[in-house]
């Protein structure tokens, strides 16, 4: 029996080494990545105690940072325009956060506080990557989309990314956030990307449809008619307004103005 | 179990394994489905060929293998049968290595990288897939079948000695020594390699060969081949394939030269047609038996040279290649003016069959049209969009492309094909380019590496009508006639009807187009028409005779023929007889000529021309044939009218003194400012008969005192951007000038305008920087000779010259601009901003400037402070402070113009660049945000009110105002007029729940529990969610009594136990938000409505009630889901608890209640939840900093207290804790941003009420209303 045993065990060990030969060759690529380039990530972010399915970030792996040096502050001109106090209390707070995500590189305040302080001293580039790192943690974070698109769309002005990343956050939003982002996707398309300016009113009567109590939406629609000449369009945007609670007494009174302004055009 | 029996099981087992283990990974790599296929048709020929090899009568001499493989051979390979592989390598055309081991006659014992390569290439050559250099299991058969049929192979030449060469004249035929491998002749294989023959010519003289005599060998028959063909050394077919006769020959008489000294090489090849069943396993190989060559050149050969014997089969499936008529082909037959470029002639759809992929190697197209070589230029072929050259055969028929290597085709795909080219010359001769025979376009199948015949859908033979055929030409393409050139004239509108002058040469006549397609065309004669008609009241006499000097002219201005002088009687009234090439393309012809003096003003002439019968001797220059223009009727060109040379001289309404024009008005103009335009003056030369040229103009100054004429200086008179006096000519208005004086302006050289043309002229002048404000000055123009000189441009005539004198507008002098600045209208609304946005517009300002353009330099802005506008709930409360923002950008339009810091103060400056306000116009400054993160340790504060003001006069100096600019024409400092402004701005939290409203299924009431209102609170993405305390839901009825807790109206309709339940999905069916019992139930006890609740004073119940009236409506829920159970019955509320809404999701709420007595009033009961009409009213006093010393930031009870109406005084926090939201008036749904965590505690800073809530209005979400 026992060499029954022993046959049987040979069995076993000779063909799990196969196998494992087999599939240790299949698979060489895989375990071949570089595991020095991931950081697992232990999140101080608060998780959702109530439903932890919806934290498996906890889990996730990132790839190492390798967007510009944390601590930078870049070189834009402006920067000797600070006092030397302002550039010093920035430059702690980016040499705490960056500490902070050099430890813990999920804490997601330290990497939006990162990302704006390099936008403080006109660093674009470095704001974009801190948070570009931030985008692989959370994908659809409504801020980190958002932040981007202004970032890409006003000052790095690739039009492109800053419309997808636009376009993200609004998919990612509702309420006042997804006027935010409706609202500077309008901005970019009729003061930067020229070629989408007969866009700007589709998007703003989408965002309208879906807030119809949304002062600011029809605002910017009615000048947007204004300005594209579209009489009726703004006439119409302006008496909206007019009917919609919310005004301020300037506001009544500017709007009626531009009613009138416009019917006699 | 015996033991043995055991030992044998166990023994098997471990063997089975170790095999297992020592083939794991081969066993496991997929094998390619190919392949088995492929075998499978291998094992059928090897059976085949054993069969065959039975039934040979003659045994040959290489009838057995040469070698003896008996395992599969690959890299390290060692034995015997290696260095024999190597040796039928080096023997079978794929040698193995040049030089030293595996070269020929060094051979070696060792399978290294060389005999892979040449495996690998004898594998591709034989169709053994893949082609990896491994000699297995399929290289073995495909070894065994083809030396089972090759014959001993022919001696191969020791490396490096040279070919003989011809000792005498005459030409050397001789077999290749890379004879094609033996192998199958399948079913419709075309051009199959048999023999491959060298030719080689002596060193005295080149020959000519004639004809190919080749006799079919072997054991076989004729009919295997379809045909066979000679193949030049790039594989193409050598004229027409030929069919064997009674003797096996046939006789290829495709005529070629061989060079002196020269050698070429030629493959006899082999057609099949699709049927080859009846000759399967025939050995058959084809043999050169004879060479005819011109003259008396002769032939040494060892006739006959046959190659290798080939199999015949009928069972290898190879690919295939259908054709059919391309997308690009024209589709029908044409006539193609000569001249036409680019024409396409012919195309071809080719689709690759399901077996094999393709690859298109060559094709040849038969012009079989009467067109000459030299009548068709550029042919080329284009596949799948590809241009290739052609060239063309020695006998001129066939146009032959060679696509390089080849292009691919995969199976079952197909690629379009068309040849193309110019039609240069041969009138009514015809191209036609035919695929004369299927085997004409080469394909190779890139399984089995055999040549495809390709094939089509046939028709019945019927010439040229772009089909398929089984006779040749097998695609019979459509053809195309070359026609004659073409000429047609027409009115050219661009010499269109105008003023012409008297008495002067190359007045305009007429214009003509002249499109002439195909070919150059030559007249040799062209008479036009001439109808003159005088003006009524004239009372003069013309003719036709009156126009002298008449030309044709191109549009170069050559004249191409004339002049010539008119014929009276206006019919054929000019007659050119000069000969006119007329060339190919779309021209336009003038007809000139000088009108008589007995023509005047207003009498008009036209010229017109009948090509059809006025133009003679019409004729292709190219083709020589006689060409007909068109049209046959009458082309009118354009009626001239006669004039005298005339002017008009006006001031611009823009700015004559009229105001005629909205813009006229008069104009303010800041001294110091340099190239203003004062006046623009309008000529009229649209009226004049001829171009007129103008020397100088007088306009009109005046001044409103004297002295000061020298204020305005360099004064320049300009056409465009062009200067008309300039240097000397410049006018500085002196002192001694009077008012209206007229001051003359000498132009530096003439300025010619256009007859028939308006030109306006501006007047610029500085006025200097020491120019008296308020003092005038105007540029006009007086009616009066002189003030404006002017000629007939070319003959010097006078000029009727009118003048409507005007005083031009206004000049005021003024010390400078102005600048005001406001807040615009388009300034956005309050609004929830999210902490840690970027770019969040705060404000837009609108700067006008007038007098001069201003360049803004700096700007005051402000934080706005809680003291302004109380009696606004939206505005003049803000709460900000420097920390709740991280900077603040200024942009007009898409260009960033400046950046502020507020770094420590409320107040803050923004430097500008490149911002300029347009005089007597506006910019737009927009202000953006950048707000700061709100979360522990972090600067922001929930709820803040962030508002940014312009600042009119900043308080860090109080002697500057808010907005700096300097006048671009004065150079001086302007400040802006205006005041602060009122901005709304944005109240700052971490994130913003959303509501939505949720139908009920039925909207029947009914007495019994029922439920009244559903809806959905939803957390963004990012941030901690967000926390709930309160929702208030307005229940109205449509009856009298309805609430009643106090149960005093038991008979009558009522409504009681308000519960709100929590789901976590939207069916409904799972409880959430912390309910104890699992019933989603938030509220019970004092939380619920069961007892009586009625709530006179404001104590907390399940009811709170409008009034102490028998009537409430509105229904209070507070939440406590872990403990719904009132036990106590003490009407005294227990701790209320927040509940959540995680990051990222929905939790569905459902208000129901216990209807009672529905039945007798038929009531309708309509519920909607409450948001807030303004913000929280809470404030803090700063002056706790003295007595708590902490940061005074609203943080701590001590900072806050209750504001209620009152909005006068302090600094306002609007997040605050949830009771302290609760005692305000607006506290209708309370809930928290969760600032810093995912469970904000109740007595945390950080509660806000429904104010600006999406999906939750001021009035309420709409009702739900339910009736009976």
């Amino acid at each position: 029996m026992s060499k029954i045993i022993l046959y049987l065990f040979s069995f076993l060990v000779v063909l799990a080494g196969g196998t494992g030969i087999y599939f240790g060759i299949l698979n060489n690529k895989q375990s071949a990545e570089p595991v020095a380039d991931n950081l697992p990530i232990a999140s101080t972010t608060p998780v959702n105690t109530e439903n932890p399915v919806n934290a498996p970030v906890a889990e996730r792996k990132l790839p190492k940072y390798q967007g510009q040096a944390l601590r930078s502050i870049g070189s834009d001109p402006a920067i000797k325009d600070f006092t030397s106090e302002v550039i010093a209390i920035k430059k702690a707070e980016l040499q705490k956060f960056a500490e902070i995500a050099e430890k813990d590189s999920s804490d997601t305040l330290a990497w939006l506080k990162i990302s704006e302080i390099k936008k403080f001293f006109n660093n674009y580039q470095g704001a974009v990557d801190a948070l570009e790192y931030l985008k692989l943690l959370s994908p659809d974070d409504f801020l980190v989309n958002f932040n981007l698109g202004n970032l890409y769309g006003f000052y790095l002005k690739d039009y492109k990314k800053a419309e997808d990343n636009f376009q993200n956050a609004m998919n990612h939003s509702g309420g006042a956030q997804l006027a935010a982002a409706i609202s500077s996707l309008a901005d970019l398309y009729k003061d930067f990307y020229k070629a989408k300016y007969d866009q700007v009113d589709d998007l703003l009567l989408l965002g309208i449809e879906t807030m119809p109590d949304d002062l600011n939406l029809v605002i910017k629609l009615a000048f947007y008619y204004k300005e594209a000449g579209n009489k009726e369009g703004a006439i119409q945007s302006f008496e909206r307004l007019l009917s919609m609670s919310g005004l301020t007494g300037a506001q009544q009174k500017a709007f009626e103005d531009e009613i009138a302004a416009l019917k006699q055009t | 179990m015996g033991n043995n029996i055991t030992k044998k099981i166990a023994s098997v087992a471990v063997s089975a394994a170790t095999v297992a283990w020592l083939s794991g990974f081969s066993m496991l790599v997929p094998v390619a489905h190919a392949q088995t296929s492929l075998q499978a048709q291998i094992d059928a020929l090897l059976a085949q060929i054993a069969a065959l090899q039975a039934q040979l009568a003659t045994p040959s001499a290489s009838s057995s293998a040469a070698c003896s493989f008996t395992k599969d051979l690959t890299l390290g390979s060692t034995g015997d049968d290696v260095k024999c592989l190597q040796q039928y390598l080096n023997g079978a055309g794929h040698q193995v290595s040049a030089s030293g081991a595996g070269s020929p006659g060094s051979e070696s014992t060792y399978f290294g990288a060389k005999t892979q390569a040449a495996v690998a290439k004898w594998q591709a050559a034989n169709g053994v897939a893949p082609a990896a250099g491994y000699f297995g299991k399929i290289s073995r058969a495909k070894y065994s079948s083809l030396a089972a049929a090759a014959p001993a192979p022919a001696p191969t030449p020791a490396p490096g000695t040279p070919a003989p060469v011809p000792s005498g004249s005459g030409l050397t035929v001789t077999l290749a020594s890379d004879q094609p491998a033996s192998g199958l002749f399948g079913e419709s294989f075309s051009s199959r390699p048999f023999t491959k023959l060298t030719l080689r010519a002596s060193a005295d003289g080149d020959v000519i060969v004639k004809a190919l005599v080749v006799e079919r060998q072997g054991q076989g028959n004729d009919s295997a081949f379809s045909g066979a063909i000679g193949l030049d050394e790039d594989s193409i077919r050598m004229g027409v394939a030929k069919t064997f006769g009674s003797d096996h020959r046939l006789r290829l008489a495709e005529k070629f030269t061989v060079k002196a000294g020269q050698s070429r090489t030629v493959t006899l090849a082999g057609d099949s047609d699709s049927d080859q069943d009846a000759y399967n396993g025939q050995l058959v190989s084809l043999a050169l038996v004879g060479v005819e060559v011109e003259g008396s050149t002769a032939v040494n050969a060892s006739f006959p040279l046959a190659g290798n014997l080939m199999t015949v089969n009928s069972t290898l499936a190879i690919g295939s290649m259908t054709l059919a008529r391309g997308a690009l082909d024209p589709g029908s037959s044409q006539t193609k003016e000569i001249g036409s470029v680019n024409y396409r002639f012919s195309g071809l759809r080719l689709t690759a069959g399901a077996n094999e992929d393709v690859l298109v190697r060559s094709i040849k197209w038969n012009q079989s049209g009467s067109a000459g070589v030299s009548d068709l230029k550029n042919v080329k072929v284009v596949l799948d969009g590809v241009t290739y050259e052609t060239t063309l055969s020695s006998d001129n028929k066939y146009y032959i492309a060679k696509f390089g290597d080849g292009v691919k085709i995969l199976k079952g795909l197909n690629k379009e094909m068309h040849l193309s080219g110019d039609v240069a010359d041969g009138s009514a001769r015809t191209a036609d380019f035919d695929l004369y025979r299927y085997a004409d376009l080469r394909a190779t199948g890139l399984t089995y590496g055999y040549d495809i015949l390709p094939s089509a859908t046939e028709v019945a033979a019927s010439a040229d009508d772009g089909n398929f055929h089984s006779a040749e030409p097998n695609f019979d393409a459509f053809q195309v006639t070359i026609g004659s050139g073409t000429i047609d004239a027409q009115n050219a509108p661009s010499v269109g009807a105008q003023n012409v002058a008297v008495n002067l040469a190359n007045q305009p006549l007429g214009g003509f187009i002249v499109d002439v397609k195909g070919e150059d065309v030559s007249v040799a004669a062209i008479n036009f028409d001439a109808s003159t008609i005088e003006s009524a009241g004239t009372g003069g006499t013309i003719d036709t005779n009156d126009i002298t000097n008449i030309t044709l002219v191109d549009e170069d201005g050559k004249v191409v023929a004339g002049p010539v002088d008119g014929v009276a009687g206006g019919n054929n009234a000019i007659r050119f007889s000069d000969t006119i090439t007329f060339k190919v393309g779309r021209k336009v012809y003038s007809l000139k000529g000088k009108l008589g003096t007995d023509f005047a003003s207003n009498d008009t002439v036209a010229a017109s021309t009948t090509p059809g019968s006025d133009w003679t001797t019409v004729k292709g220059v190219t083709s020589g044939v006689t060409i007909t223009p068109t049209p046959s009727s009458a082309v009118t060109g354009s009626t001239m009218t006669v004039k005298a040379a005339s002017l008009t001289l006006t001031v611009s309404p823009e700015t004559n003194a009229g105001g005629s024009d909205a813009s006229s008005t008069a104009q303010n103009v800041v001294a110091g400012t340099s190239g203003y335009v004062f006046s623009k003056f309008v000529l009229d030369a649209s009226g004049s008969g001829e171009d007129i040229k103008i020397t100088s103009m007088a306009p009109r100054l005046g001044i409103s005192a004297v002295n000061t004429a020298d204020d305005i200086t360099n004064c320049q008179i300009l056409d465009g951007a062009v200067a008309l006096n300039s240097g000397t000519n410049i006018v500085n208005p002196t002192n001694s000038a009077a008012n209206a004086d007229n001051v003359s302006f000498v132009f530096d050289t003439p300025m010619v305008m256009a007859k028939g043309t308006i030109k306006t002229l501006s007047m610029k002048c500085n006025l200097i920087s020491g120019a008296d404000a308020g003092q005038q000055w105007r540029w006009g123009i007086a009616n009066a000779a002189g003030n404006m000189v002017s000629t007939g441009s070319v003959s010097g005539q006078s000029v009727t010259e009118t003048i409507t004198a005007d005083s031009g507008r206004i000049i005021t002098g003024v010390s400078g601009g102005t600048l005001t600045l406001a807040l615009d209208s388009s300034s956005p609304s309050v609004k929830l901003v999210a902490s840690g946005a970027t770019d969040q517009t705060l404000a837009v300002f609108r700067l006008n400037a007038t007098n001069e353009d201003v360049r803004l330099d700096t700007i005051g802005l402000q934080l706005a402070t809680s003291t302004t506008n109380a009696a606004d709930a939206t505005i003049g409360n803000a709460s900000n402070s420097p920390s709740d923002l991280s900077k603040v950008t200024l942009w007009v339009g898409a260009l960033k113009v400046g950046e502020a810091t507020f770094s420590s103060s409320d107040y803050a400056t923004g430097t500008l660049s490149g911002v300029t306000v347009p005089k007597d116009g506006q910019i737009l400054l927009t202000v953006k945000g950048d707000m700061a993160n709100i979360g522990t340790n972090l600067t922001a504060r929930p709820g803040h009110l962030v508002v940014i003001n312009y600042d009119s006069q900043s308080s860090s100096d109080e002697t500057n105002l808010g907005a700096v600019g300097v006048g671009i024409s004065s150079g001086t400092t302007i400040a802006a007029a205006g005041s602060d402004t009122a901005s709304s701005g944005g109240r700052l939290v971490r994130t913003v729940p959303t509501v939505e409203r949720i139908a009920l299924a039925s909207a029947t009431l009914a007495n019994g529990a029922k439920d009244l209102f559903k809806f959905k609170v939803t957390a963004p993405l990012g941030g901690n969610g967000v926390g709930l305390y309160k929702f208030t839901f307005d229940v109205a009825t449509s009856t009298g009594v309805a609430l009643d807790n106090s149960q005093d109206n038991v008979s009558g309709f009522r409504i009681n136990d308000f519960i709100v339940k929590c789901y976590s999905d939207a069916a409904f069916s799972s409880a959430s938000c912390g309910s104890a019992d699992g019933s989603g139930q938030l509220n019970s006890g004092t939380f619920a409505t069961s007892s009586p609740h009625e709530d006179s004073a404001g104590s907390r119940s399940g009811l709170d009630l409008t009034n102490d009236t028998d009537q409430p409506s509105i229904v209070e829920v507070y939440f406590n889901p872990a403990n719904t159970a009132d036990t106590t019955q003490d009407e005294t509320a227990d701790p209320s608890e927040a509940i959540r809404v995680p990051a990222g999701e929905s939790r569905w709420f459902v208000l129901s209640a216990t209807i009672i007595g529905s039945g007798t009033t038929s009531p309708q009961v309509s519920t909607k939840l409450l948001g807030d009409g303004q913000w929280l009213k809470a404030r803090y006093t700063p002056n706790d900093l003295s007595t708590t010393g902490d940061s005074d930031d609203g943080t701590t009870d001590e900072d806050v207290t209750s504001a209620g109406n009152n909005w006068t005084t302090g600094r306002y926090v609007f997040a605050t804790t949830a009771t302290r939201v609760d005692t305000g008036d607006d506290d209708n749904f309370i809930w928290s941003p969760n600032s810093t965590n995912t469970s904000q505690s109740n007595v945390d800073y950080d509660w806000l009420n429904g104010f600006l809530i999406p999906g939750l209005p001021t009035g309420g979400t709409s009702a739900q209303t339910l009736t009976l």
